[in-house]
C-alpha cells in the first residue's frame, strides 16, 4: 500500500500501486488485481488535480513505465508511442521533424494516455479540437486482462457484448479499459515560435467577445480575467498564431533546447524557488493587489505584440515549478464549469458576483472557447469554460469556500453546465454510459453516488 | 477536501459531530456497532444535508480482527481521511461491566487510532483525536473504572502524540465535560451540563485549531485543574462524584 496525491494536494488515498513497463504487464497487473478484489485506476503524470488519479483501498496502475516512442513518420507526421509518454517527450522528438502536438494542455508533464483518457484541450479547442480527434489508434487493455488494437473507424467485434471503438475509450477516465499506447496525427508547424498578441478587455462582456474572435480568427486563444477588481470579468487576451512556411524565422528553435523555459524569471528569479515570492500574496489582500497589478500593467502596455516558442506560450503551469505550493499545506483546487454559450455570459456574472460576495477570492480566472466532442464522455460543448483557483485552507476559510462551490454548482446546473474530470474535487459530472465494473477510481466512486443522489446532469 | 472518520457516532457527542461536520461540508465517514441503527443514522443525516456526503459503516470495536477492515471498507467509501475521531465509550456500572469498559474505551481506540496512525503518517499529516473524559484526569469515587480506562486513554494518547510530533500528525484530546447524552441519560437538574451540539461544536472548534488537549466546555479545565493540584488528603475528604 502506498500514499498518493492529486496534483491539488488537497486529495490523497492509499492503494496498491502496479508500476508495469509494458501492455503484458498492465494485463498482468490488472488480472492480479482483480484476482485480489481490487477496483483499478489508471494514473500517468498525476497532474489532475483532485481524485481522478487516486483509488483508496484498490489499485493503481503507475503507468509512467510505458515511456516508449515506438515509432514516428516524419513525413506524415504521425507518431505512435506508449501511454507513458509525456507531452514533453513527444514534441520534443516531433519538433526537429517539424511537427507538433495539435492539442496541448497547459502542463507538458502530462501523460499521452491520461490526455487521451480525459480528452484534454488546448488553447485551441474551436479551431483543433480535443486530443481525442488527433488519435488514430489504440492499445488497450480490457478489465478482463485482454488486449486489444483499436482504429478509428473500425469496431472491434468480441466474444461477448462488447464492442469498442476509439470513441470508447476517448475521454472514458480509463473505465472501457487502460490505454497503453496511442497512434497520433501531429500538426506541421514552421517555426519554434508563435506570434502572440496580449490585449487587455474591460469588462467580462468584451473577454466574451474577444474569445469569440480570438476562437475564429487565431491559432490559439485563451483570456486571463481579474476575479478581485470593481469590474469582474476584465482581463487580458492572448491569441497566438503559426508562422507561415516563408517567415523569417521559419525553421528556428526546431529543438528541445531551443523551446526550454528560461532557469530565471525576469532575469533574476530562480524559477525553481519563485513560488515562494508568491506565498505571502495568496491571501485575500494579496490576492487583490496581485490581480489588480497585472491587470493595470496590461492596461498601461495596451495591446502588445511579441514572439514566444510554443513551450513557453502553452505550459503556463509548467512556468513556476512548485507553484502550487504557494497555497500552503492543504492545496489548491480549480473550480472549472463549461456553460453554453447563449448561457455563459449570464452564468459567468452570476459565478463572478458570487465569487465576490463569498469571502473567498479566487487567485486566478481563466476563460476559454470550447466545442462539442465526440467519445466517451462529455464535458466539452459549444460554449465557454470558466475555471477558478483556490487554497482550500482550513477551519472557517475552507467552510466559506465549500458554501461558494455549492452555490457555483447550482449556477452551473441552471446553466446546463458541465464538470470536467481531470479538474474536479467538488462537484458531480456525466460518466461514460458504457464501462467495465473492473475500474473505478475515487472520482468514478464521488460521481457515482452523485447520480444515486439525483444530482442533476450526472448521468450521461 | 476535507474528510472525517467519526468511529462510535450513531448517538450522543459522535452524532452530534457528525452533524456539525456535515454542517462545514466536510465528507463525513459514521461507523457504529449496531447496522440498522447506522443506517438510520446515515439516512437520517444524508437527508438533512442532502448535498453533503456521509458513508456509513458497520464496527464493533471490541471484536479486534474486525477492526481494520471495516475501517478500511469505509475509507474506500469516503476516499480519504484528514481527521479521525474516536467516540466510542461506556460507562456500565459495578466490576461486571469492567471487561465491556476497558474493551471499548481503551482497547478499541488503541486498535481503531493505531490504524489511523499509520495511515496519518504515511500521508505526512492529519489529525487522531479521542474523546476523553474529565473523570479521567483524577480517581473518582463514582464510577473508579471508567476513570480508569480514561485515564489510560489520556495516557496513550499522550505517549501517541510525541511518538507522532515528528511526523507531522497531531493528537487531540478531548475532556468533556457534563454533557447531556444516552450515557449519562437526561438527568433533570444535573449540574451545568451542555446539550451534545453545544459540545460538538466546541469540539469542532477545538480541532480546527489543533489544540492537543481541551475541555468541553473551556471552563471544565479551572474544575479539573483545582481537582488535580487538590492534595490527596483533601480530595478525600471533599469526595467529589
Amino acid at each position: 500500500m502506498e500514499m498518493l496525491t492529486g496534483w491539488g494536494m488537497a486529495n490523497r488515498a492509499r492503494s496498491t500501486v502496479y508500476r508495469p513497463l509494458n501492455a503484458e504487464e498492465v494485463a498482468a497487473s490488472i488480472t492480479e488485481a482483480v484476482e485480489k478484489g481490487l477496483s483499478v485506476a489508471a494514473r500517468g503524470g498525476g497532474l489532475s488535480y483532485g481524485d481522478a488519479a487516486l483509488n483508496q483501498g484498490g489499485a493503481v496502475l503507475d503507468l509512467r513505465g510505458l515511456n516508449r516512442i515506438l515509432e514516428l513518420d516524419p513525413h506524415r507526421g504521425v507518431v505512435r508511442a506508449e501511454a507513458g509518454v509525456t507531452i514533453e517527450a513527444l514534441w520534443a522528438s516531433a519538433l526537429p521533424h517539424g511537427w507538433w502536438p495539435a492539442v496541448v494542455p497547459g502542463t507538458m508533464k502530462a501523460t499521452l494516455g491520461g490526455c487521451v483518457a480525459m480528452n484534454v484541450h488546448g488553447k485551441n479547442h474551436v479551431g483543433a479540437g480535443a486530443v481525442g480527434r488527433w488519435v488514430q489508434g489504440l492499445g488497450l487493455v480490457t478489465g478482463n486482462g485482454e488486449e486489444r488494437r483499436l482504429d478509428r473507424g473500425v469496431v472491434a467485434e468480441d466474444s461477448d457484448v462488447w464492442s469498442l471503438g476509439v470513441d470508447d475509450v476517448v475521454g472514458a477516465q480509463g473505465l472501457t479499459g487502460t490505454i497503453t499506447d496511442v497512434t497520433l496525427s501531429l500538426r506541421r508547424v514552421h517555426s519554434g515560435f508563435l506570434d502572440v498578441e496580449g490585449r487587455p478587455t474591460s469588462s467580462l462582456e468584451e473577454t466574451f467577445e474577444a474569445l469569440d474572435r480570438g476562437a475564429r480568427e487565431a491559432d490559439y486563444v485563451v483570456a486571463w480575467i481579474d476575479c478581485t477588481g470593481s469590474k469582474p470579468g476584465r482581463g487580458v487576451i492572448h491569441s497566438a498564431w503559426y508562422l507561415p512556411p516563408d517567415h523569417q524565422l521559419s525553421g528556428q528553435a526546431m529543438d528541445a533546447e531551443a523551446q526550454r523555459l528560461p532557469s530565471r524569471l525576469a532575469g533574476v528569479l530562480p524559477r525553481r524557488h519563485a513560488w515562494m515570492a508568491l506565498r505571502p500574496l495568496t491571501n485575500g489582500p494579496g490576492i487583490r493587489t496581485l490581480n489588480a497589478g497585472k491587470y493595470v500593467t496590461a492596461r498601461a502596455g495596451g495591446v502588445r505584440r511579441y514572439r514566444q516558442t510554443h513551450a513557453a506560450f502553452h505550459f503556463l503551469l509548467d512556468y513556476m515549478p512548485g507553484w502550487k505550493r504557494a497555497y500552503g499545506a492543504d492545496g489548491l483546487l480549480q473550480y472549472q464549469l463549461f456553460v453554453p454559450g447563449d448561457a455563459a455570459r449570464d452564468a459567468f456574472a452570476a459565478v463572478l458576483a458570487q465569487q465576490r460576495s463569498s469571502g473567498v477570492r479566487s487567485f486566478l480566472g481563466v476563460m476559454k472557447r470550447h466545442t462539442p466532442e465526440e467519445g466517451a464522455a462529455g464535458y466539452p460543448l459549444d460554449g465557454y469554460s470558466l475555471a477558478l483557483d483556490f487554497a482550500v485552507g482550513r477551519g472557517e476559510h475552507y467552510v466559506r469556500l465549500m458554501r461558494l462551490l455549492r452555490s457555483l454548482d447550482q449556477i452551473g446546473r441552471d446553466h446546463g453546465a458541465r464538470v470536467y474530470a481531470a479538474k474536479d474535487a467538488v462537484s458531480v459530472g456525466r460518466l461514460p454510459g458504457r464501462r467495465d465494473r473492473v475500474f473505478s477510481s475515487n472520482l468514478v466512486r464521488r460521481w457515482e453516488r452523485g447520480a444515486h443522489r439525483g444530482v442533476p446532469g450526472s448521468r450521461s | 477536501m476535507k474528510h472525517v472518520v467519526l468511529v462510535g457516532a450513531t448517538d450522543g457527542i459522535g452524532k452530534a459531530l457528525a452533524r456539525v461536520y456535515l454542517d462545514r461540508s466536510w465528507r463525513v465517514a459514521l461507523l457504529g456497532r449496531d447496522e440498522g441503527k447506522v443506517d438510520a443514522v446515515v439516512g437520517e443525516l444524508g437527508s438533512e444535508f442532502p448535498s453533503e456526503t456521509i458513508v456509513g459503516g458497520v464496527l464493533d470495536v471490541a471484536r479486534d480482527g474486525d477492526v481494520v477492515p471495516s475501517l478500511e471498507r469505509a475509507l474506500a467509501a469516503l476516499g480519504q481521511m484528514d481527521l479521525l475521531v474516536y467516540c466510542a465509550g461506556v460507562m456500565e456500572a459495578g466490576v461486571s461491566g469492567t471487561r465491556r469498559m476497558v474493551d471499548v474505551n481503551f482497547i478499541g481506540a488503541v486498535h481503531v487510532l493505531s490504524w489511523g496512525a499509520d495511515y496519518f503518517v504515511e500521508a505526512g499529516k492529519g489529525r487522531l483525536a479521542a474523546i476523553g473524559s474529565v473523570a479521567g484526569d483524577r480517581g473518582r469515587k463514582g464510577n473508579p473504572i471508567y476513570g480508569a480506562t480514561k485515564a489510560a486513554l489520556h495516557q496513550y494518547l499522550e505517549g501517541l502524540r510525541h511518538a507522532l510530533h515528528g511526523a507531522g500528525v497531531g493528537v487531540s484530546v478531548i475532556k468533556p465535560g457534563w454533557v447531556r447524552t444516552r450515557m449519562l441519560g437526561d438527568v433533570p437538574g444535573f449540574p451545568p451540563s451542555i446539550a451534545a451540539s453545544k459540545a460538538a461544536e466546541i469540539i469542532v472548534r477545538g480541532l480546527d485549531r489543533g489544540r492537543d488537549v481541551f475541555y468541553v466546555p473551556g471552563w471544565w479545565w479551572v474544575v479539573s485543574s483545582a481537582l488535580r493540584l487538590m492534595p490527596r488528603p483533601l480530595f478525600k475528604r471533599i469526595a467529589p462524584p
